[in-house]
């Protein structure tokens, strides 16, 4: 096992970009084989980042798994990949994901080889960015994850109109991308100029977290971070990519996104500009929880208005965004840890509301909550498991979204106590419209129209039952997760600290 | 003459180039405005090497580089204009918008 | 004005002069031939900084491989478009950006001004070497980079595709 454990990080980025390579050579006219290859690949993924997990839970904490290859000396660019406890359960998230978006994408009939080469060259990118200890592979895993979803979301997505609210495909997918790439120029910046200003040596997060900057150098450049990860993370006012790109994506990129990608950015945010440039966070911090804050309370109540229910959700994905943010904001280590648990429990229930939204669409093809009505008496086990990402998305105790959203509270009550308030208003409001949604869409009078309805197929109801499973298991034993979590939050905040 | 006369060409040459690249609707001429950008790149990379390396080596190296890598972009993105030209019968930029909301 | 001065500010007029007819000329065959003026500029200019295999390789491929494939292009894509080409409307935002990244990229220019030694003369041989030795690698993932291209072209512009 130790030649397995040398090259493990490596191993667990080069499993999707392989798969994607020989997915390329598969013949175009046999899906059969093409969706049992991805699963494959995905469940391959699965069982590394499980045995990852598994595996750094009998260590000590810290940097795990170190592999370090020089690549470019003379710029000081290196193949440096670690884990530490903060990005072992995000590796999890992705490993629990992508299969269960491979087996929801069952009835992608239209060209399936090329969208699983690109949804592989996805999630390469994400694993690519988590695993990363030097910035410029960082960056290039980050442009990796975003740049596949203009072609997954413009020719694989779906539209909505509703008369006088029309979103293409073509719209969401320009918008995202448009953004996204926005973001990470900032982002490129940023990383550029931190590597100037330490000497033009190392791109290496190790070299240059010792390499201390100036505080005006950190106060300029921290918010050029800040922005150009949160972008991606969903950070009010520059969010409205998110739920324009999340409608028009098909299920599995949806599940992806939401549900992994946009954890990319707090992850960014937590990794590259809190580590690096603590004074600059000190400093800036009060913008982010504000801004947090605001997320939390504007995208619940936008997800109230919505008629669309896909635009719930998405809405819904920012508005817990909102609690990541602000836990990281906190600079307190409840705090911190609430958010790291939070991307990982809002990552596992947003892809489980999306995979659900998919269930629904397929089989009325209609995404109206206006029309849908009492759905749960035909579809039982899709309302079933809807009822469970609702309760997790407003926190119910026993489920992971509880566990997070508290432990973001609580370091906000320590720091920010009116945003704390804020806060919590916000889930008051996420409770109204989930319960608001589930009694309209499932319960209640069935609609005439789906008095036919089938249930989710028995390969739907296999991949959601996993998710909904992780959110029930870290909902009552949190501490596995927490323990990991813990450890690397306190020697970051730490640093922060003596900064 | 000095480093910064050539490196002052270079970002002029870049910069028509870059003007080329946005203002230009035939796809085309877009094309020859990038080849204007990597001849800027590359009169900038001989220029560092001539007048900074003390082998003067590495600015033609990754010169020749750039003209080989530029040479295999210019015939694949000729494959691509050709084939759009069959399929909808134009190169106007504008009017290939499939993808467009 | 030293005579070097003196040809390196003809080159430059006749490089930057020609560039700027490649991308306003309305007419497309004066855009080509600007373009391939522009380019023998540049090699020009490779002469000047002494590296005259450059400025071979430049002549060759450049003025004479790939103004060649442009020049088939425009034939097979031509119509009606052949005289007159009309440029879209945002030809001043086109104008502020490209100002503006001239304006940077002058400015980082300005402020980075490192120690320059004389200009020497280096033969063609000291770079076949390295190309080989040291490069070597590079290399030979260039020549496949050419070969993908190549077999990418054809399948993309092959007349029996699939869709």
């Amino acid at each position: 096992m130790s030649l397995l454990d040398n090259h493990l990080l490596t191993l667990i980025v080069a499993v999707p970009f392989g798969g994607a390579l020989a997915l390329i050579f598969f013949p175009s006219d046999r899906p059969r084989a093409i969706h049992y290859f991805a699963r494959a690949v995905g469940l391959l993924t699965l069982l590394l980042s499980v045995y990852t997990f598994a595996t750094y839970w009998s260590k000590d904490g810290g940097f795990q798994f170190r592999e370090s290859y020089p690549w470019l000396e003379g710029l000081g660019i290196g193949w440096k990949v670690a884990v530490d406890g903060i990005t072992v359960p995000l590796i999890l998230l992705t490993g629990v994901v992508l299969p269960a978006g491979i087996f929801m994408s069952w009835n992608v009939k239209h060209r399936p080889k090329d969208f699983f080469v690109l949804l592989m060259l996805l999630v390469t990118g994400v694993l690519g960015v988590f695993v990363s200890l030097d910035l410029f592979f960082l960056f290039f895993f980050y442009e990796l994850a975003v740049l596949p979803m203009y072609l997954l979301i413009g020719v694989w997505g779906s539209s909505s109109d509703f008369g006088t609210f029309i979103r293409t495909k073509e719209y969401g997918a320009m918008k995202l991308v448009l953004y996204l790439v926005a973001g990470s120029v900032l982002v490129w910046v940023a990383l550029v100029a931190m590597w100037v200003e330490a000497g033009m040596v190392s791109f290496d997060l190790e070299v240059l977290e010792k390499a201390s900057f100036s505080p005006g150098f950190q106060r300029l450049f921290f918010p050029l971070v800040m922005v150009g990860f949160g972008v991606l993370a969903g950070l009010w006012p520059f969010h409205t990519w998110s739920p324009d790109g999340h409608v028009a994506a098909p299920t599995a990129v949806s599940m992806l996104h939401a549900g992994v990608l946009m954890k990319l950015g707090a992850y960014g945010i937590l990794r590259v500009g809190m580590v690096l440039l603590p004074q600059g966070a000190q400093d800036w911090m009060p913008v982010l929880i504000v801004f947090g804050t605001i997320n939390v309370v504007y995208g619940a109540i936008s997800a109230m208005g919505q008629r669309d229910l896909k635009y719930v959700v998405g809405y819904s994905s920012v508005s817990h965004m909102g609690y990541v943010l602000m836990g990281l904001a906190t600079l307190e280590p409840l705090g911190v840890s609430g958010a790291v648990l939070q991307m990982f429990s809002h990552g596992i229930m947003t892809a489980l509301f999306f995979a659900l939204v998919g269930v629904i669409y397929d089989r009325t093809h209609v995404r109206d909550i206006t029309v849908l009505e009492g759905l749960s008496k035909r579809m039982g086990v899709t309302g079933a498991f809807f009822v469970v990402a609702g309760l997790t998305s407003l926190g119910l105790p026993g489920l992971s979204g509880f566990v997070a959203e508290i432990l973001v509270f609580i370091g906000t009550f320590r720091t920010y106590p009116l945003l704390g308030v804020l806060g919590v208003i916000g889930a008051a409001i996420t409770a109204v419209y989930i319960l608001r949604l589930m009694a309209k869409v499932f319960f209640g009078p069935l609609g005439d129209r789906w008095k036919g309805l089938p249930d989710a197929a028995r390969i739907e109801t296999g991949a959601m039952a996993v998710l909904v499973f992780f959110l029930v298991l870290v909902g009552l034993m949190p501490w596995p997760l927490l323990r990991l979590i813990d450890v690397d939050v306190a020697t970051l905040l730490q640093r922060i600290a003596g900064a | 003459m000095s480093l910064l006369h050539f490196q002052v060409l270079s970002a002029a040459l870049f910069s028509v180039g870059l003007y080329g690249v946005l203002a230009r609707r035939n796809a085309v001429l877009i094309l020859f405005s990038i080849e204007l950008m990597l001849n800027a790149v590359n009169v900038n990379l001989v220029a560092f090497g001539a007048f900074l390396d003390p082998g003067r080596i590495m600015g033609q190296v990754l010169a020749i580089f750039v003209i080989i890598v530029a040479a295999a972009e210019v015939g694949l993105a000729l494959a691509i204009i050709l084939r759009v030209y069959r399929n909808r019968g134009t190169v106007n930029v504008d009017e290939i918008d499939l993808m467009k909301w | 004005m030293s005579p070097t001065l003196a040809v390196f500010y003809l080159l430059a007029a006749i490089t930057l002069g020609s560039a700027v007819a490649v991308v306003s000329s309305r007419n497309v065959v004066y855009a080509v031939l600007a373009l391939l003026l522009s380019l023998v500029a540049v090699a020009g200019l490779f002469i000047l900084l002494l590296a005259e295999f450059l400025a071979l390789v430049q002549v060759l491929i450049y003025a004479g491989a790939i103004i060649i494939v442009l020049l088939f292009a425009l034939m097979l894509t031509r119509v009606e478009e052949f005289a007159r080409v009309r440029d879209n409307p945002q030809r001043p935002i086109a104008l502020v950006v490209a100002g503006a990244v001239l304006g940077i990229l002058i400015a980082a220019f300005l402020r980075f001004s490192p120690a320059t030694q004389e200009l020497k003369h280096v033969g063609v041989t000291a770079l076949g070497s390295e190309l080989f030795t040291r490069w070597a690698i590079p290399f030979e993932v260039a020549s496949l980079v050419l070969l993908v291209a190549l077999i990418g072209a054809i399948v993309i512009a092959r007349a029996g595709g699939r869709e």
